[in-house]
């Protein structure tokens, strides 16, 4: 009697049969436990126009945000500013600032209210700073402006820029690989003010930034219904503040592929109340050290497509974000997060490395009372509050996977 | 050739044996499995040897993957009747599930808490170990005595939350263990046959007694090259603490190949 075939077969019978999971079956519990792939849903920039609400001005003076309002202030002292290859030249209210040519690079001082710097023409080689004693307008009229040392823009006024994209205009700023900072400045991206940012106007603004951030205050940044931005950075974030950033319309297009950026990063707050933002980020997971635009965090970092160091509010519009670079997060909030309105939806198809790539996250509680949320995550959990999650009865919808969350009301 | 043929007969019915015994294992707490290994063995001098091996493992009543193993290991015989021997183990592991509950004051269990299916995850292991060999008449006898050090990395899987109703990340914490086992083994040598049976208990120890592994089988030995085994082995686990492993009835199938 020979064994070996007998033992060989029986190995094999017995290995082939061992492909059982021995977990227990919490079907019953647990609406829907498969760990099947479901495919996520498409999301990719969109410049397409969008239907909005007229931006109505706030006009109570009391009101906090009063002063957010351009068209509450009178900006009545023009500068015109065109840029033509290696020169620009200055017309208008010139007599109100001291002006500083540098070929087409223009440095600005001034002590005078009212003024409204109106920019158009190109350059490849130019750039535009202000200092300011006052809170300005800035006017983009259809201007192309590139700076290979440094920010396309910078002002250097602690005060608010009303920056106003000309109906029907299409600008676009551009930084360097390498920035030149004058001692005891900053210049953290392409498009850089010390003071808030109001975007407004129906024009549309591209800013392609490949050595800081793309647009970026070190106060906070609301953009308005009506304009049309598109940020593509590749060595910081594209939207960065340091004291909230706030959506209350328009189209914004945010492409992040540097490793560790998010498409919108703040260390206050951020709100979305209008408007269709739409971010994509492709990059890993970054280890922090020094930078040069102001960041040490320590440990890794990964990219996400909102990032908020104290809480994230939606309440209407639309927030689609895709991240697909090794822990690249959807919605990353981290004293709370809130969505009572609006639509978002969140894909998130990187691996899981140094961080996690999940879909919305936030450190604290997370609410939900409005709106609806899609939220995938290929590798990780699509939902996750560190400590509470409260989703408010009322929902059409509550359909919750290991990868996918699909909330409607 | 008659003597081999009423040992095969044995062996044969010694397997029969077990699987008896492994049947009314699985309708009790202890679990049944099987494991299959393949090793070769190279002598490179007459004190020292190296042998690679794979093996396979499988639980819950042979349904279930449990564990893949990838072992290299040298050994050298420090004098007749002493030999040492090192080694490292790759071990990919089918971690079983974990469920957590929630309970009343009273003690009582109100619900769940918390569970984590199963996953798979790595595991390094290194051995040290010295055998002792004394041969009496046809028995041959070993003591061994190992340390060995297994190192899990750090991996993060999923869980779900019963009371919030969620997936979530959860890290399972790297965690090194140090165990020393002891194990005696006898061997009969029977003359003019191409088999050895063979027993051996063995004691799991780390910070207190851990686990005991019994075992007891036949090694067919073909042309000095192949060896053929088969055996039993039960163990029986005090603190789990080793694999969180549940008692078990396993069948063993083995072959190695010397040159």
């Amino acid at each position: 009697m020979n064994l070996r075939p007998h033992l060989a077969a029986l190995a094999l019978v017995l290995a082939l049969t061992a492909c059982v999971s021995d977990d227990t079956d919490f079907g019953s519990i647990i609406n829907d436990i498969s760990k099947e792939d479901v495919t996520p849903i498409d999301i990719s920039l969109d410049f397409s126009a969008l239907d909005e609400a007229d931006d109505t001005p706030i006009t109570d003076p009391e009101d906090p945000y009063y002063s957010d309002y351009v068209e509450n202030d009178t900006f009545d002292r023009l500068v015109y500013i065109h840029y033509d290859g290696a020169t620009a030249t200055l017309t208008g209210a010139i007599d109100r600032v001291d002006a500083v040519t540098d070929g087409a690079h223009v440095t600005i001082t001034s002590q005078s209210g009212r003024m409204d710097y109106v920019v158009s023409g190109t350059s490849t080689d130019g750039s535009l700073k202000i200092y300011s004693d006052n809170k300005f307008k800035l006017t983009l009229a259809g201007v192309q402006l590139t700076n290979p040392t440094g920010a396309a823009i910078n002002d250097q006024c602690g005060k608010s820029m009303y920056l106003v994209l000309a109906d029907g205009t299409t600008n676009t700023l551009t930084d360097g690989a390498t920035y030149v900072v004058d001692e005891g400045e900053q210049m953290k991206g392409a498009l850089f003010s010390e003071g808030q940012i109001i975007v407004s106007g129906k024009g549309s603004l591209t800013v392609n930034a490949s050595g800081g951030h793309g647009i970026a205050s070190d106060d906070y940044i609301r953009f308005r219904p009506g304009c049309q931005v598109h940020v593509a950075t590749s060595a910081g974030h594209g939207i960065k503040a340091n004291d909230g950033i706030f959506v209350d319309g328009g189209v914004i297009n945010v492409e992040v592929t540097g490793d560790g950026f998010k498409g919108l990063k703040s260390d206050r707050d951020i709100e979305v109340n209008g408007g269709r933002t739409t971010v994509v980020t492709s990059g890993a997971s970054r280890l922090n050290e020094e930078e040069a635009i102001g960041e040490s965090e320590g440990g890794y970092s990964s990219c996400a497509g909102l990032k908020s160091d104290y809480g994230i509010y939606i309440a209407g519009g639309t927030v689609r974000v895709r991240s697909t670079g090794e822990g690249g997060k959807g919605i990353n909030a981290t004293t709370g997060l809130a969505i009572t309105g609006g639509n978002v939806a969140v894909v998130t198809t990187g691996t899981r490395g140094q961080s996690a790539p999940k879909g919305i996250k936030s450190d604290t509680d997370i609410s939900i009372s409005g709106g609806s949320i899609y939220s995938y995550s290929a590798a990780s959990t699509p939902l996750e509050a560190g400590e509470t999650l409260t989703v408010a009865d009322g929902y059409t919808t509550y359909e919750s996977l290991p990868r996918r969350v699909i909330i409607t009301y | 050739m008659a003597r081999d043929l009423q040992l095969t007969r044995l062996a044969a019915t010694l397997l029969l044996a077990l699987a008896v015994v492994a049947g009314p294992a699985s309708a009790t707490a202890d679990d049944t499995g099987l494991i299959v290994s393949a090793a070769a063995e190279k002598k490179l001098s007459k004190k020292a040897s190296a042998e690679g091996e794979a093996e396979v493992r499988s639980r819950n009543d042979f349904r279930t993957a449990d564990r893949l193993a990838l072992a290299l290991s040298g050994e050298y015989k420090l004098c007749a009747w002493l030999k040492a021997s090192l080694g490292y183990q790759l071990l990919i592991n089918n971690n079983s599930e974990s469920i957590s509950y929630n309970y009343n004051a009273d003690g009582s269990v109100l619900g769940y808490n918390n569970w984590r299916p199963s996953y798979w995850g790595t595991r390094h292991r290194a051995t040290a170990a010295l055998t002792a060999s004394y041969k009496w008449q046809r028995v041959s006898l070993s003591l061994r005595e190992a340390y060995r050090y297994t190192y899990r990395p750090l991996a993060t899987t999923t869980r779900y939350d019963f009371d919030n109703g969620w997936w979530e990340d959860t890290d399972v914490r790297s965690k090194h263990q140090h165990m020393l086992r002891s194990r005696l083994k006898a061997q009969w040598d029977i003359p003019k046959s191409k088999f050895t049976p063979w027993a051996s208990a063995e004691l799991f120890t780390d910070t207190s007694f851990d686990k005991l592994r019994l075992q007891a089988g036949v090694d067919y030995s073909l042309q000095k090259k192949h060896v053929f085994g088969a055996y039993y082995r039960y163990q029986y686990v005090r603190s789990g603490e080793d694999d969180n492993e549940p008692n078990a009835h396993y069948l063993g199938l083995s072959y190695k190949f010397k040159f």
